[in-house]
């Protein structure tokens, strides 16, 4: 067992440096890595697909459960595979057509109410108010105008002229702020995915391999 | 000086990534304790986990592949453990990507096996799950009935955790762990639909746009990418991989703002010389 | 029929369960709802899974078949399906077959797919410090706050922002401001962007159940 684990480590260390080698130029070893990993990526995906998806709620359910009514679903299913031949490939369509229909209908509701209303609602909020600090009360005014102008900026309907257009520049300055604010997080996410990399090659590693 | 900023700019690339490597690096040789001080969002998620009672149930979503492992791994272990030390019962699943599946599966059982947790009683792991979104919206009506079965294929149906815990009613907090834009998903029917809390940790990357959800209070704090994670491991007071990684984090920063300023002089002069 | 067909079952499931959503109802809840929509759309989502992996599959084999520029690496592609294949589906599990932890498919996974993986997405710490130290430049007002909100978000997040924050006596409060800026303007934007976003979805959810968006029907057939 100790081996494997040994061994795996340093399969891993490999696997890294392969990629990392691409750093320097485009190499033979970066590119059967990339190859390796999405091949591995798929037979991955397909291993769950089968134990978590087909036997769990396909084959057990309908040979051990005998729940018969799921033979419905598995004949919309596998009108998928009508993809292989052009006469039968609209038959795709409908288990698309059933997915689309029934998640577009029912995602409506809750869309709404989360990303539309109670967004709005968050916007409603006090200016003056007992108890609120001078910079509360600030920073409630600056979210309100910010909102505002924003969209404004991203209504086509009326041109950017006069008292719009100088909304929308308004809008221009809170939209630089908020993307400056994504690509300082960005910055930061990039370089905490290699720090990952980093601590594996220089802490974990040598204590695999050495001990420790 | 001149020549220096204006010839600096032409520097092959691989330089700069070679900067980037040393200064990723070396901290990790150099012991140091850099002030961690928790950001308001995080302590907020802790803050609702650390008053939850004794055998109350949460649920934590691991929806990220390998590529996001740096930042998303060492806050599920955070949460598990302090879930775990305060005799929490965990639900671990990975319903978005079939890849986080494995990763879920080590970091709920290795912090059960830290705290002597029993599987099905204290913890269960589904893993990877076809139907997304309609896994979530049969989770709030019955868990059983649509997950059916955990990771190792074995009915939930038995299981003494399943007693208790029938739909989302009985779940104290949804926490999502996601690469991807999957919180929304949870956010419309966990949240709005079935109006149980939810609460997640992200990238960095991805971060600044669930800061509306926060403000809305339709999120229950939030963990924002490696730092956040450092934040959570400040609070229960252990050395994980988020807190390991904050020195060289620290230094990065510095760099790129030093490249930044050097880049700007360099353009500002450039400037001048073809006016 | 090829068409009509179709755009008929995405009205009618379209309009039958955005009532569902809002009748709490038997009917709804349990047959509709649990039965349809979590029951039978979860096995006919199963079956979408293969058409991908059919159509990668014959990606790869058509590129071996033609010998087209780098088609050795196919074959790597391929190996590592057959690989996870075998390993996690064919294998017994008495030989270390399966899925669970422990078995040669999981430790395939943690020690190759794992460490590639993370390790491809690490190149981009690389490509954003070149990127940065390039692009972001402050050639005007515009660019100057965007600039100038990175930088202040950059240093408020690693311990440096606390350490100015020590020396200065809480002068200069780079966490607070970068928490600020989270909380204020940048939520400002992302719900301005998010309620347009929103309306658009809304709006192309409705346009595909009416029959009026009709590209995912694909060809002219």
């Amino acid at each position: 067992m100790a081996f494997w684990s040994v061994f795996g480590t340093i399969l891993a260390a490999l696997a890294t440096l392969a990629i990392f080698s691409f750093l320097y130029k485009d190499n033979p070893f970066y590119r059967s890595a990339e190859h390796i990993m999405i091949g591995l990526s798929v037979g991955y995906g397909l291993g769950q697909l089968w134990h978590l998806g087909f036997k769990q709620f396909l084959f057990d359910p309908l040979f051990k459960e005998a729940r018969y009514e799921l033979l419905i679903p598995t004949a919309i299913g596998m009108l998928y595979f009508g993809f292989v031949h052009p006469k039968t490939r609209w038959l795709i369509r409908i288990p698309i057509a059933i997915l689309m229909g029934i998640m577009a209908g029912f995602g409506l509701g809750p869309g709404m109410q989360a990303s539309i209303f109670k967004q709005v609602q968050g916007t409603i909020i006090p200016l003056f108010r007992y108890g609120l600090t001078v910079g509360e009360t600030f920073s409630n005014i600056l979210l309100i105008v910010g909102v505002f102008s924003a969209i404004v900026y991203f209504f086509f309907s009326w041109k950017h002229k006069g008292v719009v257009g100088g909304v929308a520049k308004v809008g221009i300055y809170f939209l630089m702020i908020g993307f400056g604010a994504s690509f300082g997080l960005t910055v930061m996410g990039r370089i905490s995915l290699l720090i990952g990399r980093i601590v594996f090659l220089f802490q974990d590693l040598p204590k695999v391999l050495f001990g420790g | 000086m001149k020549k220096f900023f204006l010839n600096i700019v032409n520097l092959d690339r691989r330089w700069i990534f070679l900067m980037v490597a040393i200064v990723v690096s070396v901290p990790l040789f150099i012991p140091s304790n850099p002030p961690i001080v928790p950001a308001r969002p995080v302590q907020e998620l802790y803050d609702f986990i650390d008053a939850l009672p004794e055998g109350s149930t949460i649920m934590v979503c691991f929806d990220y592949s390998p590529d996001s492992l740096a930042e998303l791994n060492p806050m599920g272990r955070a949460i598990c453990r302090h879930a775990f030390s305060k005799d929490i019962n965990v639900i671990g699943m990975a319903f978005a990507w079939p890849s986080g599946s494995g990763l879920g599966q080590e970091v709920v059982s290795s912090a059960a096996k830290e705290y002597d947790k029993v599987q099905g009683k204290d913890w269960v792991y589904f893993g990877y799950k076809v139907g997304f979104a309609q896994m979530i919206i049969g989770m709030g009506k019955d868990i059983v009935k649509t997950v059916q079965a955990d990771y190792r294929g074995e009915s939930l149906k038995n299981m003494e955790l399943f007693q208790e815990v029938k739909n989302y009613d009985d779940v104290s907090i949804v926490i999502v762990l996601a690469a991807g834009g999957t919180v929304q998903t949870y956010i419309y029917f966990v949240n709005t639909m079935y109006n149980r809390p939810v609460s997640a940790g992200v990238t960095a990357v991805m971060a600044a746009d669930y800061y509306p959800y926060l403000q809305t209070g339709q999120l229950i704090g939030l963990l924002n990418g490696m730092k956040g994670a450092a934040d959570y491991e400040k609070l229960i007071n252990i050395k994980g991989l988020g807190t390991r990684g904050i020195p060289s984090q620290n230094w990065a920063h510095i760099m790129i703002i030093i490249l930044i300023v050097v880049g700007n002089i360099a353009y500002l002069l450039e400037k001048k010389q073809t006016k | 029929m090829k068409r009509s067909l179709p755009l008929a079952i995405v009205f009618i499931g379209g309009v039958v369960f955005f009532i569902s959503y809002f009748v709490p109802h038997y009917i709804s809840e349990e047959i509709l709802q649990r039965q349809i929509m979590v029951e039978w759309i979860k096995v006919i989502s199963l079956f979408a899974f293969v058409i991908g992996l059919y159509s990668l599959i014959h990606l790869h084999v058509n590129k071996i078949k033609r010998k087209v520029d780098n088609w050795q690496y196919s074959i790597l592609t391929l190996s590592g399906i057959g690989v996870m294949f075998i390993v996690g589906i064919l294998l017994p599990e008495k030989f270390n077959g399966g899925i669970q932890q422990g078995s040669i498919y999981d430790w395939i996974f943690m020690n190759l797919q794992v460490p590639l993986q993370a390790t491809m997405f690490s190149l981009l710490a690389f490509y954003i410090t070149s990127a940065a130290f390039r692009a972001f430049k402050a050639r005007s007002v515009e660019a100057t706050c965007l600039l100038l909100a990175a930088v202040v978000v950059m240093l408020g997040r690693v311990p440096l922002g606390e350490t100015i924050r020590s020396i200065t006596q809480g002068f200069l409060d780079f966490p607070k401001w970068t928490q600020w800026i989270l909380d204020v303007p940048n939520t400002a934007t992302k719900r301005a962007i998010m309620l347009g976003v929103a309306l658009g979805m809304m709006a192309t959810s409705l346009k595909i159940i009416l029959g009026i968006e009709r590209s995912w029907l694909g060809g002219s057939e």
